[in-house]
């Protein structure tokens, strides 16, 4: 069978008014009506490649949707199987933050905390991103923006730079496919509202490249390749201070120390962050692949020293 | 982790009064359209899955249809599927 190549979309080649409605009062209202959900669900079930479901999602023009209709997860679920500390790291966190505070401080990322659509999204300018083309569909930010969500994070860039390497060397602990570190640097009165995850950014590059990925079946529970776990972690780059927030469903994560690593059913758990505190709060996330049978799928812990 | 979808699938399965349009998901919680049908979905889910809680369901003007009542499980054990 010849498997199908797939090209590859710069940023400039993205219409982003393909999914956008022409204004807010077209959106669905919360909570979303649950036949409508289900009916969404159905389709979302229905058997894809991933690159057809990769289309599919889109074009789709109620991504908002989509999303919550993705999420299987059932209340009252073990707070193990929603997120777990699976590694710690020991390094040098306090040199690693001061220069994450130097590089906030230089490019104003606290003073200019808006989170607008796509092109604003990164810190990073958006003309180096030729091989990872940010995924944010706008109907999601239309949504959290009409309920008044319009300060969230700011990403940092990892890979695509110099700036951290000793970040960069901490990605490469995980053997990721197709991975991709941020950090997620939420100033003070930042607040992303509930959603679920489907890791578009990594997942699509994984398309555009690998064409066998691209027409392998898509599983819509984990959300993943059939035979891979797509996998987000999350690494507090300093330590907790209170008010701030983050929750997986009905758990709270807080008291972390620097280091201390985080997998979490983001496929399914509604998550949200807030940062009430006055200290901004930089996290690691780095997002990529695993195959089936990697220590990451079976909740292993592992401690490092860098 | 239980999936919804699975459980559905079990519970019209082996729940004969329970057809696909009773009861959908919202927000983790399994929402009913008739209060008979929520108490023998209950007599199944904590049988097989432990404890449930029951709420009088919320309604709202821009759904289609009419709700009575939502449960949602308190404690189900690590790694449990449906």
């Amino acid at each position: 069978m010849i498997e199908t190549q797939y090209i590859k979309k710069t940023h400039k080649e993205i219409d982003h008014s393909s999914n956008r409605l022409i204004s807010d009062r077209h959106l669905h209202k919360h909570p979303y009506d649950p036949e409508l959900l289900e009916s969404i669900r159905d389709d979302i079930l229905k058997p894809r490649t991933c690159k057809e479901f990769m289309d599919w999602l889109e074009t789709h023009p109620h991504y908002d949707m989509v999303a919550e209709a993705s999420s299987q997860f059932i209340r009252g679920t073990h707070q193990d199987d929603c997120f777990y500390q699976c590694a710690k790291i020991n390094t040098d966190w306090s040199n690693i933050t001061s220069r994450i505070q130097k590089y906030a401080d230089e490019n104003q990322i606290n003073e200019k905390f808006d989170t607008n659509y796509t092109k604003e999204w990164r810190v990073f300018p958006m003309k180096e991103q030729k091989e990872f083309v940010p995924f944010r569909h706008n109907t999601e930010l239309d949504n959290m923006r009409k309920h008044g969500f319009t300060k969230q994070y700011q990403l940092i860039e990892v890979t695509l730079t110099e700036n951290f390497p000793e970040l960069k060397q901490i990605e490469k602990l995980f053997d990721f496919e197709w991975g991709k570190a941020d950090i997620n640097y939420q100033p003070t009165s930042g607040q992303f509202p509930r959603h679920v995850d489907f890791l578009t950014t990594p997942f699509r590059r994984a398309i555009e490249e690998d064409p066998k990925i691209a027409n392998t079946r898509y599983n819509p529970f984990t959300k993943t390749p059939e035979g891979y776990q797509m996998t987000r972690i999350l690494i507090a780059l300093e330590d907790w201070v209170p008010g701030q927030m983050f929750m997986f469903e009905n758990y709270s994560w807080n008291n972390w120390k620097a280091g201390d690593t985080i997998n979490f059913a983001w496929h399914s758990c509604r998550h949200s962050t807030s940062n009430c505190s006055y200290r901004p709060r930089p996290l690691m996330k780095i997002s990529g692949m695993v195959k089936d049978g990697h220590w990451l799928t079976q909740k292993k812990f592992k401690e490092f020293k860098i | 982790m239980i999936r919804y979808s699975e459980l559905k699938n079990k519970m019209l399965k082996d729940v004969a009064s329970l057809q696909k349009d009773d009861f959908y998901l919202l927000e983790g919680k399994l929402i009913f359209k008739q209060e008979q049908k929520s108490l023998d979905a209950k007599k199944y889910l904590e049988k097989h899955y432990g404890n449930v809680e029951v709420l009088k369901a919320n309604n709202h003007p821009h759904w289609n249809s009419q709700y009575k009542i939502e449960l949602y499980f308190t404690g189900i054990s690590e790694g449990v599927q449906a």
